[in-house]
């Protein structure tokens, strides 16, 4: 397989980084589109481009309805969910000058970083708002910081380190200025829609819990919420003229879109249907309860997963008392074969909340594909390393 | 005879693609004729009655209807 050869199994439980494996179906669609279709998408107007156009408008229809929301035209395609809250952060926030943004602390920092800088460069005051010692933000206490000069407000939609739902809906029913969700870790394994609030904006990723491949994710804007593009460019319309378009979604997708990526993304939305996300959600939560159940009665090992299970996704960060996390995960990983991700996470305001900064944690987070054995044998280790490190 | 539906975005001629689809008309999705723009893109060519077709379409709003040789015959409201 790899360079080095990747030999012996290997138990995936980094699901939260990218899912994998993904369904074969995802696979299949990607080469299918690659070796029978190929084309522009309606880019030329023959057969195949007129395919792969169907193709892109079908992956905005399927992403569409698992929002909720009936305009597919407004779901824009981007490369992932970095990119998406770039352009839509920069939208909201350039030539504001001044004024506040709330953000949750939990905020990842395809979120926390573009925030930090625009800003900075508008001067204009960043509230974040802190959460529990088990990660949950409190959404009075979002509320509590948005007044008459709030611009936005951005709620990271379930944490990445500490798999906590942040219920955004709490939040969207109070205010009126736009709700920026970021659903990268809860699209296809945590029940989501965005209802009749045409104040919320949805940022996503397509190859986490959505099953597609990488360089596939986007966004969702409501009417009446306009924004500036990042990159301007060919759409393939209003051709003639050399501004670009003021409509959805051509003035944000200037340039070939990945459709390779997107004929895999709609298989892997199509796969969730199928399965239902509720099943999906109980099956990754029952690992994820089994596996801290466990872990939790190990000398010396510190579980960051109290708290209440109706609102978390499976995502478990925890420590071995007096062991780097890093050390600790490369050894699940040489010694075990176990993949999970150690440090920050790309969270540092979780972890400075939580007082895991700047070690971080190690990150266990479960997928579809999981078993119950992938769970014992990660306790397992678990014990080992935690026995092994506290002298028992 | 050949009507031409026109539109302003692809995504509308994929929203009128499932459309027709769905209600059985014959048609297809071909690229602009010259004739009536010079600009890339996809229209809806149909040979069904042109008023049909386009109460099936009133939702995604088409553009302009063209008569093959002939020219317009139908114009939208473009905001
Ligand atoms: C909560 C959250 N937001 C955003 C991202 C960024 O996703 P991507 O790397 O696909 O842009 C991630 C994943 O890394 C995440 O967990």
């Amino acid at each position: 397989m790899g360079e080095r050869g990747l030999s012996g199994k290997v138990i995936y439980l980094d699901n939260a980084a990218t899912s994998f494996p993904k369904p074969k179906e995802v696979w299949d669609a990607v080469l299918n589109y690659a070796c029978s279709i190929g084309a522009n998408p309606g880019r030329s107007g023959h057969r195949l481009s007129v395919e792969a156009a169907r193709l892109v408008f079908n992956c905005r229809r399927a992403l569409a309805e698992l929002l909720g929301v009936s305009a597919c035209d407004r779901i824009i395609f981007t490369k992932n969910a970095t990119e998406a809250a770039n352009v839509v952060i920069r939208g909201l926030l350039e030539g504001v000058g001044g004024g506040n943004v709330v953000a949750t602390c939990l905020e990842h920092n395809a979120v926390a970083r573009p925030l930090k800088y625009w800003c900075r460069r508008e001067d204009i005051e960043l509230r974040v708002v802190s959460c529990s010692p088990s990660g949950e933000v409190n959404p009075k206490k979002v509320l509590e910081a948005v007044d008459e000069s709030t611009i936005a407000v951005f709620v990271n939609h379930a944490s990445n380190v500490f798999g906590t739902v942040t219920p955004f809906e709490d939040i969207a029913a109070f205010v009126s200025v736009p709700v920026v969700v970021d659903a990268t870790q809860t699209l296809g394994s945590y029940p989501f829609s965005v209802g009749d609030f045409s104040n919320v904006i949805v940022v996503f990723t397509g190859h986490k819990g959505l099953l597609g491949p990488q360089g596939t994710g986007g966004f969702y804007i409501p009417e009446g919420i306009e924004l500036d593009p990042l990159i301007r460019g060919g759409t393939g319309s209003n051709s003639e003229s050399d501004e670009q378009p003021s409509f959805l979604p051509d003035r944000f997708e200037s340039g070939t879109l990945n459709v390779h990526g997107i004929a895999g993304l709609l298989a892997g939305i199509r796969w969730i249907k199928s399965r239902g996300i509720e099943n999906i959600r109980k099956h990754e939560l029952e690992l994820a309860c089994l596996f801290v159940e466990a872990v939790s009665s190990v000398k010396g090992v510190d579980v960051y997963a109290s708290g209440d299970w109706s609102r978390r996704i499976g995502v478990v960060s925890l420590n071995v008392r007096g062991r780097d996390p890093g050390v600790v995960s490369h050894i699940l990983d040489s010694e075990y074969g176990i993949a999970t991700r150690a440090g920050l996470h790309c969270a540092p305001w979780a972890h400075r909340a939580l007082g895991t900064y700047p070690v971080g944690t190690v990150r266990f987070s479960f997928g579809p594909f999981n078993t119950e054995s992938d769970v014992e044998e990660a306790v397992r280790a678990v014990k080992n390393i935690g026995e092994g490190a506290n002298g028992c | 005879m050949k009507f031409y539906f026109i539109f302003r975005r692809t995504v509308d001629v994929m929203m009128a693609d499932e459309l027709l689809s769905k209600n059985n008309v014959s048609y297809k999705i071909v690229p602009v004729p010259k004739e009536i723009s010079s600009e890339c893109g996809l229209c809806v060519l149909t040979e069904e009655p042109w008023e049909k077709v386009l109460f099936l379409l009133k939702e995604v709003k088409p553009i302009a209807v063209y008569n093959g040789g002939k020219g317009l015959v139908w114009k939208g409201d473009i905001s």
